[in-house]
């Protein structure tokens, strides 16, 4: 139970944060503090026996997060925090960062037929053929 | 108000249901003296109106309906608020905040709140007013509305989060508005002889309801005379399957893909202007249709139209008598059904013409026969690709489970993965609670009991005539629903009519019992021995079906086939905690905790 209860914290810190102020800093901080009770989390998931799925998805979330914070930072552009990681990889395709998105393939070992197939119908969506013919 | 049914037609009158319903409404409104303001629960709100008007409000004071939120209220210009609500911890915050911000902004405004729980106040909720300060300034209630009649043979509590509380958290608080809400329809027509169930909470549910019973002593409801002759409880749990099918019944077919909600559903027009269409048996067109199988929909709505414009080019050949052309004005007052149908077959059709549902529609006849399971997880992992619906995605997951005795290993952890890393990681809970529901489990050893209770209960049958069904199974294309099964076998002779083994591969106790009183004419139980009870009469029997936890459309349309078969001599009332399909059901279980992480995926 100490595990539910470390997931609900991260949403309701989360959340008053994110209401309490519109400036950047507290909403960085927040976001630090949602992937520092996403692995804690983890953590309390990992010392059970039979929550090794959500031991990993918590740390995968809390990696995804990171990785978004990452994204947003380098690219100026606030566009990738809460996304899921598939919308977060055809974020990349749509912005033009394939190098980012190959990354993201490795790091989170995404299926090259699921890889591609999302990358092309991303192009298509977005009409984007000169990117499609480069494929 | 749209149409209302015609409540007493079926085989209880099920009008002084609602008139009593009603009744318990206007003592509520009329406690409180003088003009009002209504402040209701968005799930309260849905259902009022099958049992109230607007109109009845205002007769009673009401000035104004206003919706639940924690923001401070303004000059409604009277003095009385009246809280109508569901009894949650979520609830009694909103309204404690609201009474405090009013309060603080607006000191002198002087006004009285009262705060009506339904179906009946909780410590939790009283806790939190004397917690947050606001005890002193409520004066609290009780509605304690039993079922809601939503057509001549359908009743229904409303209770959306029953299943989530029952199946997924272990809460049995609603099962006593279910004993309640039993007690007081028997109070009314007539205890009923027996009582059958299979299930947990069907057990629970009976012990409750011999406890009301021995409560009430000898004003307990007397047995035999009245209308009801037998009682069927069943746990949602014990067919968990059914619900996660695609439903192929026209109304089903409507749910599933625009969603009834209370009765009635709204449609784009094709001017786009949106239309609300109620759909119950006032409309006559829609009380032939709705059970039919989708396939069926539209030659028949077809023929009418056609039966219609023929009489028409008659009617001026030749001359006709004054009845004839009377009749003939009734068939012409038909028509807007009928267009209004078209329109709503039509809106269908669009919806079932993606190629998406065709893979959803063979994915499901391919579990529930019982092969190409690596093909079906496939599948699913494709559409979860694409980005369909997830709840479509997860209700297949759950028949993959449920149908295999758990999803194999190799599957498991690679589709849950598949649903976060497509749909965000905040799913991860609502995942765990499938799994506490016994809906998306792991499989260990063995694959189930689903093989042999399909061989059973013959679940699925072959060749099923869409047009002219001669089978159940026609709701779902080839597949009976598990539970209608049950009542079938159940009402066909004493006991079950099922081995003991079969009845084993079920989950939770099964019981038969007689209601009766002992010679101090004090309500009991006991065995049922009087076998004329349950054995096949010549009286044509009245039958209420419990579904604990919810009941599809397609589901009450096979019971309303089965009674119309000639070799069942019985009549039946459907009676459930919800209305729902597979997506309403598992959309109950995502609960706060996941909304509340959503709300973190968007900082």
């Amino acid at each position: 139970m100490r595990v539910r209860e470390a997931l609900a914290a991260s949403a309701r810190i989360g959340r008053a944060r994110a209401t309490a102020d519109g400036a950047a800093r507290p909403a960085d901080t927040a976001a630090a503090e949602v992937v520092r009770l996403l692995d804690r989390a983890s953590d309390l998931y990992a010392q059970t026996k039979e929550h090794g799925f959500q031991a990993r998805a918590a740390a995968e979330w809390a990696r995804l997060r990171r990785l978004q914070a990452e994204l947003e930072a380098e690219t100026g552009n606030a566009a990738f925090l809460g996304l899921s990681l598939a919308d977060t990889l055809r974020q990349c395709v749509r912005l033009g960062n394939h190098r980012v998105a190959a990354r993201v393939r490795t790091d989170f070992k995404i299926s090259d037929r699921r890889f591609w197939w999302l990358k092309m119908k991303t192009l298509a969506a977005a009409k984007d053929w000169e990117g499609l013919e480069a494929f | 108000m749209s149409a209302l049914p015609d409540y007493n037609e079926g085989p209880l009158s099920l009008g002084q249901l609602r008139e009593e319903a009603r009744r318990l409404l206007i003592e509520l409104l009329d406690s409180r003296r003088g003009k009002k303001v209504l402040i209701l629960d968005p799930r309260v709100s849905g259902f009022l109106g099958l049992l109230a008007e607007v109109s009845l409000l205002k007769e009673h004071g009401i000035e104004q309906l206003l919706h639940l939120s924690s923001e401070p209220l303004g000059d409604l210009g009277v003095r009385n608020v009246i809280y109508l609500v569901r009894a949650s911890i979520n609830n009694a915050q909103h309204i404690a905040q609201q009474i405090k911000e009013t309060n603080r902004t607006r000191p002198g405004a002087g006004l009285e709140y009262a705060v009506y729980f339904l179906p009946r106040r909780t410590i939790a909720c009283e806790r939190i007013f004397e917690e947050e300060g606001v005890y002193g300034d409520i004066v609290a209630g009780e509605f304690p509305l039993g079922f809601i009649p939503f057509d001549y043979d359908l009743l229904s509590l409303e209770q959306g989060s029953a299943f989530r509380e029952l199946v997924a958290e272990g809460d049995r608080s609603s099962l006593y508005g279910v004993a309640r809400a039993l007690t007081r329809l028997q109070a009314l027509y007539g205890g009923a002889a027996v009582l059958k169930g299979k299930g947990t909470m069907a057990a629970a549910v009976r012990l409750l309801l011999v406890r009301m019973r021995q409560e009430l002593g000898r004003e307990a409801p007397v047995v035999g005379g009245g209308p009801i002759d037998e009682i069927i409880l069943l746990d949602r749990e014990v067919d968990a399957v059914t619900p996660m099918c695609t439903q192929l019944t026209y109304e089903g077919l409507v749910d599933e893909t625009m969603q009834i909600k209370n009765g009635s559903v709204s449609i784009d027009n094709p001017s786009g202007a949106r239309q609300k269409i109620a759909l119950n048996s006032a409309d006559k067109v829609f009380r032939d249709l709705r059970d039919l199988s989708f396939a069926a929909v539209g030659p028949q709505l077809g023929q009418r139209a056609k039966s219609i414009q023929s009489d028409y080019k008659t009617s001026k050949a030749a001359e006709r008598s004054l009845s004839e052309l009377k009749e003939f004005a009734a068939q012409l007052k038909a028509l807007p059904n009928i267009q209004r149908h078209i329109g709503l077959a039509e809106a269908v059709n669009r919806a079932i013409a993606a190629p998406a549902f065709r893979t959803r529609v063979s994915v499901e006849q391919s579990l529930l026969d019982g092969h190409g399971l690596d093909a079906s997880a496939e599948s699913i992992e494709e559409m979860m690709c694409n980005e369909e619906d997830l709840f479509v995605v997860l209700r297949l997951m759950c028949l993959l489970s449920l149908t295999n005795g758990g999803v194999p290993k190799k599957y498991f952890d690679a589709l849950r993965k598949e649903v976060l890393h497509s749909y965000g990681h905040e799913y991860m809970l609502l995942l765990s609670k499938l799994q506490d529901a016994g809906l998306l489990v792991k499989q260990e050893g063995g694959k189930g009991n689903y093989a042999a209770l399909k061989r059973a209960f013959r679940l699925l049958v072959d060749d099923v005539d869409d047009k002219t069904p001669t089978d159940i199974a026609y709701v779902f294309s080839g597949y009976a629903p598990l539970s209608v099964r049950m009542v079938e076998a159940a009402v066909k002779g004493p006991g079950w009519g099922v081995g003991e083994d079969v009845l084993r591969l079920l989950p939770g106790p099964t019981f038969e019992v007689e209601q009766t009183t002992d010679d101090k004419g004090l309500p009991i139980e006991k065995p049922v021995q009087d076998r004329k009870l349950t054995g096949i009469s010549k009286k044509r029997r009245v039958i209420v079906v419990v579904f604990i936890g919810g009941v599809t459309f397609a589901e009450i349309a096979a019971l309303r086939f089965l009674e119309s078969r000639p070799e069942t001599n019985c009549t039946f009332v459907t009676a459930t905690t919800k209305l729902i399909n597979g997506t309403s059901l598992l959309e109950s279980i995502v609960d706060d905790s996941i909304t509340a992480a959503n709300s973190v995926a968007v900082i």
